[in-house]
């Protein structure tokens, strides 16, 4: 029997997407138990969601982008009901989630060096300009609130990424800022920026009523 | 085949949903390279990758005999062989799994299914 698996050349990478028709339908017999569709789903979205994020973050290091498309990936044959039909397009649910899976990435990766970097200090230096900024991560409201929740919910995938590394408690304007992919800007631009989004995000709970 | 789906093959061969996994035992328990677990299926290397990323057949042996039979047809595979390395990857996986649980409950288990006769009663006994 002829085979119907479509190679392409070793190494090279698929920027296009299939029709969203074709990935619905590789999404069904996945859900089908079909043992063939996984391998048929990644082969059709790992490389165009790869060089999605490639395009998105152009700041974002390779690997920080195929970890996250195929987090994305994963986390949906793993689970297929996290997808909504009924909200966006499969391939639009797939960008979206890898975007913010990628920030998470980035985010991760701050910390890390962040770590990795006061971990080599032996003095401490003067922080370098957060705190005008950072202070107000202690007061951010939590999901409790049926208001602050459904504002968050129309949040953009940076907001909502940002929002969340508030909530940690991040302090560090290099973490926020390798999120927004700003980290190629002046310490000071990146502060300016950083609270910029900050602010915008308070703003927008405090009008939703939460406590800040 | 791109880079990334040759990574996320790898990334997966400890994933018992995909059967990348069970290939990566049956590999692992006959030191065989891609070339030579290619070989063994009968199918040329290039087609690993993708045959890592179809799923594990799914248990009961409806399931399984279609699913393996699908795989099978897709990538020009003797099903047989497929199935012999299947049940051999899974074999192993099943006791690779067993090795880290307990082994107290199986001694139990073991003493519950004795059926010999008892020893004789003794003198002292009522």
């Amino acid at each position: 029997m002829a085979k119907c698996v479509s190679f392409t050349p070793r190494g090279a990478m698929s920027d296009s997407w299939p029709e969203a028709d074709e990935v619905d339908a590789l999404f069904r017999r996945h859900g089908n138990g079909d043992p063939l569709a996984r391998s048929d789903f990644i082969a059709a979205t790992l490389d165009p969601l790869f060089q999605h994020l490639r395009r998105w973050r152009r700041d974002a290091d390779e690997h920080a982008c195929l970890t996250a498309a195929e987090d994305t990936i994963l986390a949906l044959l793993h689970n297929p009901a996290i997808y909504d039909p009924t909200g966006r397009t499969l391939i639009g649910f797939l960008r979206m989630s890898a975007e913010g899976d990628l920030l998470n990435e980035l985010a991760k990766e701050a910390r890390h060096h962040r770590n990795r970097d006061s971990a080599e200090c032996v003095e401490l230096v003067p922080d370098d300009g957060n705190t005008s900024v950072d202070e107000l991560a202690d007061d951010l409201p939590s999901f409790d609130d049926p208001a602050v929740a459904a504002e968050i919910a129309n949040f953009s995938v940076t907001d909502r990424a940002v929002f969340e590394l508030m909530r940690t408690g991040e302090r560090a304007t290099t973490a926020f800022a390798a999120m927004l992919g700003i980290a190629h800007l002046q310490a000071e631009e990146q502060a300016r920026e950083v609270k910029r989004v900050k602010d915008k995000i308070k703003q927008r709970l405090k009008r939703a009523g939460g406590r800040t | 085949m791109s880079t990334a789906l040759d990574h996320l093959a790898a990334r997966v061969a400890t994933d018992p949903e995909f059967l990348a996994s069970v290939l990566a035992e049956y590999a692992r328990s006959e030191t065989l390279d891609d070339a030579g677990l290619a070989t063994a299926l009968g199918c040329p290397t290039a087609d690993l990758t993708r045959l890592r990323l179809c799923g594990s057949p799914r248990p009961g042996a409806e399931h399984f005999r279609a699913d393996v039979a699908a795989i099978a047809n897709r990538f020009g595979i003797d099903p047989n062989v497929l199935v012999a390395i299947v049940r051999r990857g899974q074999s192993l996986s099943r006791l690779r799994a067993g090795q880290s649980s307990e082994v107290s409950p199986g001694f139990l288990l073991a003493a519950r299914d004795d059926e010999r006769e008892p020893p004789p009663a003794t003198g002292d006994a009522p």
